[in-house]
């Protein structure tokens, strides 16, 4: 017992003035202030991930996103430094402009899209390019894929970016007959064609957008909002839609509160970024452990993760939907595109889903399509073979069932097509 | 009575406020009177706690233009400007009532600063988050609680009321008790105050997040309240061996409020009470107790980089912090926003796209983006300086004279100052992204209206302690006066 209040006394000794350890505290709050002073003023670098924290299933897309958040990092550490050094120059080329396959500007720096008229289908193409090249408002720079084409702060330096120009697979004169299509009979919506040979986008539009919901970018062709049914009505089961539709394949986690793992977003793989598709119908995470439990078909789709699906099917590969055709540098010189991987889909799940179209012919060739005309976006989905042209399309409305009666023209205004 | 008292010391402080203003411009033999020019001099520190609204008014009227349509402008700086006018009111009644916070400068510079920080909350929700609904209800909310304490303070003072109080045959029994048997009074306490710290912690866990928030509010303030009274005991107590368990008391105190905190696993919280022991420990001299206690931390720290892996939240949080998506967006506009000065242009933080600026976990972030770095800086030594002296000066002014009960006053003075300090240094580390816990608020600046009723009671209790200092050295030159008559 003495032993043990010898031990107690011995720690819980008080040592010096009242005024000397007033002093100590005073040192000790003075070093710890400084050092946060040190960290506001001279903060450290930010890293690599500025969305969630890993994607768990990965496969091709790793790459992609691995890619894609290396360059973010090394744009962030290049602003960094450059805010303290005051170098120019960037590490990235800086965007010159957007153009048409055949060189007609559709983008660039002076474009201002509240100029553009509303009935105009130039708007719909600079919306689509300013959501994923970039945009520079008072908040700085926004846009899906800014961070591979923009040259930091240089504009606010007064220094033009000048550098790669990139070229776009759409087929200007198609776009601008389908978006008329469209609005020209009242029904907004929108329309996508791909080439099924090559996945690249030929048509990429949509006319008024009030009647979507869930779009903060006003481009439905990337918001998921059709069923997931859509699976169910071209047969292919759970386990296919995964493997070579990427429908639930890819998600992305974090964690909550208590750390527990959330499942935030599916992702559906482009050729110019991850698109997000919610995890449950009303856009909330849901914990990792349950996501198996998520019913296949209460997940939604994007019109262009559908168009990328009847590609696929037709295509008997697992292609990625294409929208750069060329990149030139300043110099007018051909960039290297990225490579992306295709793998080979059974010959058997294909077949097998082709025969679940249905088919009509016209004058120009045989379309065999789908389509829902009952609740939920109104959409008619398919392929078109004509004049030797195979082309995979989606048009689409939120409420308006007539669009679907738009579909058999389809074929016409392809054939009329240059690509 | 108590309005037309109220009017009449209203219409005396301002014909006072003229006649001082005239004399200020008065005749040179009237300068050079020492009593004269002392009274001015208190004046002139008077009227520097007005000075914030003064300043702010200026600010808003940069920042709200820069920032919002023509049509909408008017109304947030009207909205401010009635904020503002309610607290020169509550000060200007302060000092109508000369509630000795008058006293003492560094009382005065206290309750004007951290006024001022309060202002500043209300600011930054205005401008960066605008006039939602919500926020509409919160700012009627704190003018509510801001009027309610006015007309508390008009109508009833404090001496009149504990002396209504005092009268009450319950209240009576228990200071009879207090006097017959302080040392039985105050460990009962005591032990009331640690069973409050544990039954609120439990109540916080079972209950929703919002009531979990505001339990860990209250038992930090019972925290506080328990070492105060642990303190009294320590000082009391003559026998060795207590004497030595007391004053092993504040080290357990805290140790045992940390392990029920991770109960709830608010990290952000048990950083903060870990913090406020350390501070006290080093305050109280007892360096070997610190010195365990820093040997915990790193025990701690060892046990997660050992056992957990780098996918662990544990693990990042103190060894991958690049890999929270937040430290990544508060780091980007740490390195984006100005560098030194301040920029009216209003500032947007977006996670996955959606807006995610908040006035809760990022108040000094707020200060650093909106005003600069530098007065963002320069606001954070004040604060934290601020309350190190109100800590210091409220140990220094413990005397073996005094009562049990105004022993108490001083050290929860001094423990209120430390958990304000700790709260502080563990916020400004967060938001610089040294560490990473949300749910760690700036005292008076962040939004929660439970906090801001704790440090209110504290900024009472410690401007109520310090402004007593004069006071007290004075009441112990009479004493000792009395005794050398003797």
């Amino acid at each position: 017992m003495k032993m043990l209040e010898k031990i107690l006394a011995y720690l819980s000794a008080k040592k010096k003035s009242t005024e000397q350890r007033g002093k100590t505290l005073t040192i000790v709050l003075v070093c710890i202030l400084l050092a946060t002073a040190f960290k506001s003023i001279f903060p450290s670098k930010p890293a690599a991930s500025d969305t969630a924290s890993q994607i768990v299933n990965d496969r091709a897309v790793s790459s992609a996103l691995s890619a894609m958040q290396r360059a973010r990092s090394d744009l962030r550490n290049e602003r960094y430094s450059r805010t303290y050094s005051g170098e120019d120059g960037s590490i990235f080329p800086g965007r010159d402009a957007v153009y048409s396959g055949t060189g007609e500007i559709l983008y660039s720096e002076d474009t201002v899209l509240n100029s553009i008229s509303k009935i105009d289908p130039a708007r719909s193409r600079a919306m689509v390019c300013r959501y994923l090249y970039g945009d520079c408002d008072t908040s700085g720079i926004s846009g899906y894929m800014s961070y591979l084409r923009q040259a930091g702060s240089a504009k606010y330096k007064g220094v033009d970016p000048v550098g790669c120009s990139l070229y776009l697979t759409l087929d200007l004169p198609l776009e601008d007959e389908l978006y008329y299509l469209l609005k020209r009979n009242g029904i907004p919506g929108g329309c996508i064609i791909m080439d099924v040979e090559t996945g690249k986008l030929d048509v990429f539009t949509s006319t008024s957008t009030a009647q979507i919901d869930n779009e903060p970018s006003q481009l439905t062709q990337l918001e998921a909002n059709i069923s997931g049914k859509a699976f169910v009505r071209l047969g292919i089961t759970p386990e296919e839609a995964a493997e070579y539709f990427d429908y639930h394949r890819y998600h992305s986690t974090s964690r909550d509160k208590d750390g527990t793992i959330m499942a935030d977003n599916y992702w559906y793989t482009t050729s110019f970024g991850l698109l997000a598709e919610p995890v449950d119908g009303n856009g909330k995470s849901v914990p990792e452990t349950e996501l198996a439990a998520v019913d296949f078909e209460a997940g939604c789709i994007s019109p262009l993760h559908l168009a990328g699906t009847i590609q696929r099917i037709f295509s008997g590969r697992t292609d990625e939907p294409v929208l750069v055709d060329q990149v030139k540098d300043s110099g007018g010189e051909d960039e290297p595109l990225p490579e992306t991987v295709s793998v080979q889909i059974p010959a058997e799940v294909t077949d097998r889903i082709k025969e679940t179209f249905n088919t009509i012919d016209t004058s120009h060739g045989t379309i065999y399509y789908i389509m829902n005309d009952g609740s939920g976006v109104k959409y008619a989905a398919g392929m078109t073979e004509a004049d030797g042209k195979q082309k995979a399309f989606v048009i689409y409305s939120q409420e308006d069932e007539r669009v679907t009666m738009l579909m058999p023209c389809l074929a016409d205004f392809i054939a009329g097509c240059t690509n | 009575m108590a309005v037309k008292d109220f009017f009449v010391r209203l219409r005396l402080a301002v014909k006072g406020f003229f006649v001082r203003l005239r004399s200020a411009a008065g005749s040179e033999a009237r300068k050079a009177d020492i009593n004269f020019r002392d009274e001015l001099k208190q004046f002139k520190i008077k009227m520097y706690l007005f000075l914030p609204e003064l300043v702010l008014a200026f600010i808003s009227l940069i920042y709200f233009p820069k920032n919002y349509s023509l049509l909408s402008i008017p109304v947030y700086i009207a909205v401010f400007a009635v904020t503002l006018a309610a607290m020169i009111v509550l000060k200007g009644i302060v000092l109508i009532y000369a509630l000795d916070f008058t006293r003492d400068d560094l009382t005065l510079a206290f309750v004007a600063f951290f006024n001022a920080m309060i202002e500043i909350g209300i600011f930054f929700q205005l401008y960066i988050r605008t006039l939602t609904p919500n926020e509409r209800i919160k700012l009627i909310e704190l003018v509510i609680l801001g009027v309610t304490t006015m007309v508390l303070l008009i109508v009833f003072r404090a001496a009149r009321v504990w002396r209504k109080i005092r009268k009450l045959k319950l209240i009576k029994k228990l200071i009879k008790n207090a006097h017959n048997n302080p040392d039985g009074f105050w460990l009962a306490v005591s032990g009331l105050l640690f069973v409050g710290i544990c039954v609120a912690i439990v109540v916080g866990k079972l209950g929703s997040l919002r009531l979990q928030i505001a339990m860990l509010e209250g038992s930090r303030l019972l925290l506080v309240l328990l070492v105060s009274a642990l303190a009294v005991l320590e000082d009391r107590v003559t026998k060795p061996f207590p004497k030595v368990i007391l004053s092993l008391s504040f080290a357990a105190a805290g140790a045992v409020a940390c392990m029920f905190i991770a109960v709830t696993g608010e990290m952000g919280t048990i950083l903060i009470v870990y913090l406020f022991t350390a501070f006290g420990l080093l305050q109280r001299g007892q360096y070997r107790l610190l010195a365990i206690q820093l040997f915990v931390l790193a025990a701690v720290v060892a046990f997660v980089a050992v056992f957990y892996g780098p996918g662990d939240h544990y693990y990042q949080r103190i060894f991958g912090l690049t890999s929270l998506p937040q430290v990544n967006q508060v780091r980007d506009e740490l390195v984006n926003r100005t560098y030194l000065f301040p920029n009216p242009t209003r500032y947007a933080v977006r996670v996955d796209g959606a807006l995610a600026t908040r006035c809760e976990d990022f108040s000094f972030l707020n200060f650093l983006t909106v005003f600069g770095k530098i007065i963002g800086v320069v606001v954070l030594f004040a604060y934290a300086i601020l309350l190190e002296k109100a800590a210091v000066r409220s140990d220094r002014m413990i005397s073996s004279r005094l009562d049990p009960e105004q022993v108490f006053a001083r050290r929860f003075s001094q423990y209120a100052s430390l958990m304000l300090l700790s709260s502080c240094v563990i916020h400004a580390a967060s938001n610089t992204t040294a560490l990473f816990f949300t749910g760690v608020n700036m005292p008076f600046v962040s939004d929660g209206l439970t906090t801001m009723v704790i440090n209110v009671i504290f900024l009472l209790v410690i401007s109520c302690t310090l402004s007593r200092r004069k006071e007290t050295s004075y009441e112990n030159v009479r004493k000792d006066t009395r005794v050398s008559v003797r």
